[in-house]
Order: C-alpha cells, then sequence, then structure tokens
C-alpha cells in the first residue's frame, strides 16, 4: 500500500475548548490513484494533507508511507520522506518571489540532491506543463493559471509517489480549472497518486475515489474503479 | 546551469532588498572598522609609551625655567627646537648628593631651507658621560660614534653610509636607529663635536638662532640618573636647593601624564566599541526578526517542499553571515587603508607616543576583529532563527492566507 491513513485524529484548542479537526479518518491510496476529497471550508481538509506531508502530528492514528509509519520519526526522516516521495502543493500562491519560475521548479531538488540533471528535468517539466518560454520570469508576471502549472511542475521535480494537492484549483477560472485538474489525471495515469482537496464537487469525473470530510468525519461517496 | 543551494537562496533573499542589505552590510562594516582601527591604534599607542618608557634611562631631566614644555615636544612629538642655559650651572649637578650619573646634552635644529637636506632635531650628547644615548645605540652600532658621523632616527629617511647634508655641509650616517614611535625617530644624534660643528656651520650661514649662543659654555639639558636608595622627589629637592633658575621634570611625571591621556583614551575607544557592538546587534537582530517575519509564509512553504528545520536555519544564518562576512572584511579593508598608510599623520595628529605593532600582531588583531565582527551576524539571527524553528508550519503557511 502507497498510504495509508489510520485512525487519523487531530484536536485543536480555540478559546480553552478542544474541538476534532479529524476524527478517527480512515482511507488508503495506491500508485496511480486520483482521489479527491470535498468539503466545505473549515472541514479539515488541510489539516488531513498536512498530516499525511508530516508537516503536523496527529493526536491520534497514523499515517503510512509505503508500509513506514511517519510518527517517531525525526525532523530530518520526515523532511526527507516528504521532499522525495511526496509532491506537496500548498493552497494559495506559494512560488517564492524572489527566484525564477525554473529555479521555484528546481528548488525541492536542493533538499535531497537526488536528480543528475535537475534543470533538464525541470525544463522538461516545465514545457510539458505548456509555460517553457516563462522559465525565466519571475512569479509577479504570471497568471494564476501559470502559477498553478509552475507549482505543479515543483511538486513533480523529484518524481514523487504522492501528490497532494491543497485547494490546487480554489482561486483559478473555470477553463484553468479543468486543464489543471486534466494534468493531475494525467500525472495519476502516468504512475502517480494524486490526492486532491478542493471544495468543489465537479471533479468526480477526473477522480477514481471521492471522499467527503465533513466536520472531521470522513466518508466515501464516490468509486470509480469500484464501480468499473 | 549552476544548481540552487541554500547560500545561492541567501543571496537571492539578500538581494530581493538591496538597500536594507546594504544598510547592514555598513552597519557591520562600521562596528569592524572601529574594532579593528580602534584596536590598532590603542595597540600602536600602548607600544609608542613602552617603548619611550624603554628608551628613558634618566630619571631626571633638566631645563631652563619654561622649557618644559619643549623638552616633552621633542621626546614626544618630534617637534624641533632648542633651549640653553649656563654650563657651569650643569657641572655642578653631578655633585649633588643623590645623583649618581648626569650627562649634558646640546640641541639644535635644522631649517627648511636648500641649506638642510631635511628639518630635524639634533641632539648632540657628551660620550664621556652619556648614560641614556649610546647604550641605545649599541643594539644598533657597534663602537663609538665618531666625529662627524650622525645616528639618525627611524623617520628619516636615508640608508647607512649615505650622506646627509645640513648648513651645506655632508655627514655621513653611521646607523639608522630602531623606531620608537616618538620624536626621537624625527632625531638625529651625534657627539658634542659634530654638534659643535654643526652649530658653527649654521652660525656661518648667518642664522639668527646661533646669536648670543656659545656651545662652548651652554648646554640644553642636563639628564640625571638617581643614585640607589634615593627618592626622585629627594634628589629635585637637593639640585633646586643648590641651583636656581633651572626646570626639573621628573620623567615618570612626565610618562604618568601620557599614560593617563592614553589611558583615558583607550578607555573611551573600548566604550564605543562595546556601545557599537551592542546597537549593531540590536539593531541586526530586530531587522533580522522583521526579515523572517515577513518571510514566514516563503519559509514555510520551502519546509512543505521537503526542507528540514536544519536548511531552513542555514538558510537563516547564511544571510546573516554573508552581511556580517561583507560588512567585516569592507570595514577591516578600509580600515587598514586609512590607519596604515597614514599613521605618521594619526600619530602627530594624537601628539602621543605611536608604535606600530609587528606582523604577527597585527594579524592577530585582524583575526580577532574579523570574528567579532562576523561572529554579530549569526548571534543577532539567533532569536529569528529560534522562532522560526519552534513555529509549525502548516500553521503558518494557514496563518499567512
Amino acid at each position: 500500500m502507497l498510504l495509508k491513513v489510520s485512525d487519523l485524529t487531530k484536536e485543536y484548542k480555540r478559546g480553552g475548548k478542544s474541538f476534532a479537526a479529524l476524527n478517527n479518518v480512515n482511507f488508503t491510496a495506491k500508485t496511480g490513484e486520483f482521489i479527491s476529497i470535498v468539503g466545505c471550508s473549515g472541514s479539515g481538509k488541510s489539516t488531513l494533507l498536512s498530516i499525511i506531508a508530516g508537516l503536523q502530528t496527529p493526536t491520534d492514528g497514523e499515517v503510512f508511507i509505503e508500509s513506514q509509519p511517519l510518527s517517531g520519526l525525526t525532523d530530518k526522516e520526515i523532511s526527507l520522506i516528504r521532499s522525495t516521495k511526496i509532491g506537496y502543493i500548498p493552497q494559495g500562491q506559494s512560488l517564492l518571489s524572489n527566484l525564477t519560475v525554473i529555479d521555484n521548479v528546481c528548488l525541492p531538488y536542493v533538499f535531497t540532491h537526488n536528480a543528475d540533471d535537475v534543470k533538464k528535468r525541470a525544463s522538461d517539466l516545465i514545457m510539458q506543463l505548456g509555460i517553457g518560454e516563462l522559465s525565466n520570469c519571475y512569479p509577479n508576471s504570471l497568471s494564476g493559471g501559470e502559477r498553478r502549472r509552475a507549482v505543479i511542475a515543483r511538486a513533480l521535480i523529484n518524481s514523487p509517489k504522492i501528490i497532494l494537492a491543497d485547494e490546487p484549483t480554489s482561486d483559478l477560472d473555470r477553463k484553468n480549472t479543468k486543464e489543471v485538474i486534466e494534468i493531475f489525471k494525467k500525472i495519476a495515469v502516468q504512475g502517480t497518486a494524486v490526492i486532491m482537496v478542493t471544495h468543489e464537487n465537479d471533479t468526480q469525473s477526473y477522480s477514481d475515489f471521492v471522499y467527503e470530510l465533513s466536520e472531521g468525519t470522513l466518508r466515501e461517496v464516490f468509486g470509480n474503479k469500484l464501480k468499473l | 546551469m549552476k544548481e540552487l543551494g541554500s547560500a545561492d537562496l541567501a543571496v537571492k533573499n539578500l538581494k530581493r532588498k538591496p538597500f536594507r542589505t546594504a544598510g547592514l552590510i555598513i552597519l557591520v562594516g562600521i562596528l569592524s572598522f572601529v574594532l579593528f582601527g580602534g584596536t590598532i591604534l590603542a595597540v600602536n599607542l600602548r607600544n609608542g609609551l613602552n617603548s619611550i618608557k624603554s628608551r628613558f634611562g634618566a630619571d631626571l631631566m633638566i631645563v631652563p625655567l619654561g622649557a618644559n614644555s619643549d623638552m616633552e615636544n621633542i621626546l614626544i612629538k618630534g617637534e624641533p627646537n632648542y633651549f640653553y642655559f649656563d654650563k657651569e650651572l650643569a657641572n655642578g649637578i653631578a655633585q649633588i648628593q643623590g645623583v649618581e650619573k648626569a650627562s649634558s646634552q646640546f640641541f639644535l635644529t635644522s631649517t627648511s631651507q636648500d641649506c638642510c637636506d631635511i628639518p630635524v632635531q639634533f641632539i648632540g650628547f657628551d660620550p664621556n658621560t652619556d648614560f641614556t644615548v649610546q647604550p641605545w645605540i649599541k643594539n644598533i652600532y657597534e663602537g663609538n660614534v665618531s666625529d662627524g658621523a650622525l645616528i639618525v632616527g627611524n623617520d628619516i629617511t636615508v640608508e647607512d653610509g649615505e650622506k646627509l647634508k645640513f648648513f651645506d655641509k655632508t655627514y655621513p650616517v653611521a646607523a639608522k636607529l630602531e623606531e620608537t614611535g616618538t620624536g626621537i625617530d624625527q632625531t638625529v644624534f651625534a657627539n658634542m663635536t659634530t654638534l659643535k660643528n654643526l652649530f658653527y656651520a649654521a652660525k656661518e650661514k648667518g642664522f639668527s638662532f646661533t646669536e648670543n649662543i656659545d656651545p662652548d659654555n651652554m648646554v640644553s639639558t642636563v639628564l640625571v640618573k638617581v643614585a640607589p636608595g634615593f627618592e626622585a622627589d629627594e634628589v629635585i629637592h637637593n639640585i633646586r636647593a643648590n641651583i636656581d633658575g633651572l626646570q626639573v621634570i621628573k620623567t615618570k611625571n612626565m610618562m604618568t601624564d601620557i599614560s593617563e591621556n592614553l589611558g583615558a583614551f583607550i578607555w573611551f575607544l573600548y566604550i564605543f566599541a562595546a556601545m557599537l557592538l551592542l546597537i549593531v546587534l540590536i539593531v541586526l537582530s530586530v531587522v533580522f526578526s522583521i526579515t523572517v517575519n515577513e518571510r514566514k509564509k516563503e519559509l514555510s512553504v520551502i519546509r512543505a517542499l521537503g526542507a528540514s528545520k536544519r536548511y531552513v536555519l542555514s538558510v537563516i544564518f547564511k544571510e546573516a553571515l554573508i552581511v556580517s562576512i561583507s560588512g567585516g572584511l569592507a570595514g577591516t579593508i578600509l580600515s587598514s587603508i586609512l590607519i596604515f598608510p597614514f599613521s605618521t599623520y594619526i600619530s602627530d595628529s594624537i601628539g602621543l607616543p605611536y608604535l606600530q605593532p609587528g606582523v604577527g600582531t597585527v594579524i592577530l588583531i585582524l583575526a580577532a576583529s574579523l570574528l567579532i565582527s562576523i561572529a554579530v551576524g549569526p548571534a543577532a539571527a539567533i532569536n529569528s532563527a529560534v522562532k522560526i524553528s519552534k513555529s509549525e508550519t502548516y500553521l503558518t503557511m494557514r496563518e499567512e492566507e
């Protein structure tokens, strides 16, 4: 199993009282699956992704990546997993404004040094995502759709096994949203598991599984592969 | 194409705010300028004082009334001057109770006119009674200083064996003295016979300062060594009781005055440097804190992309290091450019003994100044680094949205 989320609970404290952002969440992801997690704002979607990425520790439960539990790992070990096995796409604008598109795309490489010719690979990815001519531009000169493509290229630079995309289409128009989701679908088809959280409900036709997260509880609402 | 390491990222971050970065570099530069320049200055002054202490074999100097400051200026600042009193008065000094040794000296100055190569202070000593100049000269010149030969101070640009022209007559240079950082470096020593010849040559040229002076019957100063078992003040009292119209300078007092001036100056330097260090630390710490705060989301994104805490901290510390290394080097280089080539000017302006230390000491001071300047940046960044390493990456990213 590529990813297994087991009995995951995350509690926060607000105004002295604790509340569960995630409550006993379970799901798995296999290679090449495209999973959408939908839910309204504040339902715990981003919290779930951040725990899978090792950016937060759960109050209870466990995340396994290729059967390796994340709990008990050092910051260095979790960082290594995040940079080699996970491509994380944070919510909103996350390109570094003082770096060009190609340098932004190369950034995850410098944490691991696991690519021999990173600039070549970065250029190829940028070309594949249709922004080849913007390689040496800075993020502030890019449109929302172009930035999103650059961020996707950055997430793919280390050939991750899992892509975690946090609301990747939230600030895009319909046309760009469709294009970005199609890119994710293509990535999944090529063998990378894509887990995308979104508050939009029109991703079903592309997803193998759709989960809904509501008040911290996850339930499966759609399973393409199961149907097939 | 070059790959992007944490140092490159730090450089790019610094370039993003060029004025802020330049300001921080200038600030560290000022610190290293003061640290290096100030320490070199302080060490030079201490060396100068030590040098003059070791050169002064006399406990007392007897000069005409009112000539005490002229005497100090000749010895400390190298300001050429002359004054005389009756040799008869000098002759009795050696017999006064408590005087172990007494030796007279005759002063003369050259001029900046064509008849002289350079304007200098001449000091003529009596080889038979001298106990201050000859022991020192022995370090660099064996044998007696012959008639007509000159021993020149270190600042006088002439080599051994060359000749110097004074009052249209040439004199061979027997030796050049080692540097003292005092007025002695601009002084020419010779025996009394040579000094008298110089005097008569000047008189021949018609210089007015030779009028009414008889070098055979006049002296400028008498240097006294106090006999064991006597206090300097006791001997001064004895001299004053026996001879009128002369002023007695206690060498120790002169040194104490210089030492006190120097001590105050060095304290001021150290306090100023310490305050500057504190100010630079505070300013850098505040600026780094603001910078890191501004870039919280960016640093969190780097973490989310797989950077370890260590990597993020290394970016922060490398930025601080680049600032402090650049500032440290700039300040030290500027300080060196001003201090070493202009040491004579500085020495003249300060009016205190000033002697540059050896290369080893300079390198040591350089290393220490650089080390402190370079350490300032990372030290100021510690607070910001601790804050960012304690922050939750995910929560920080959400805060900034």
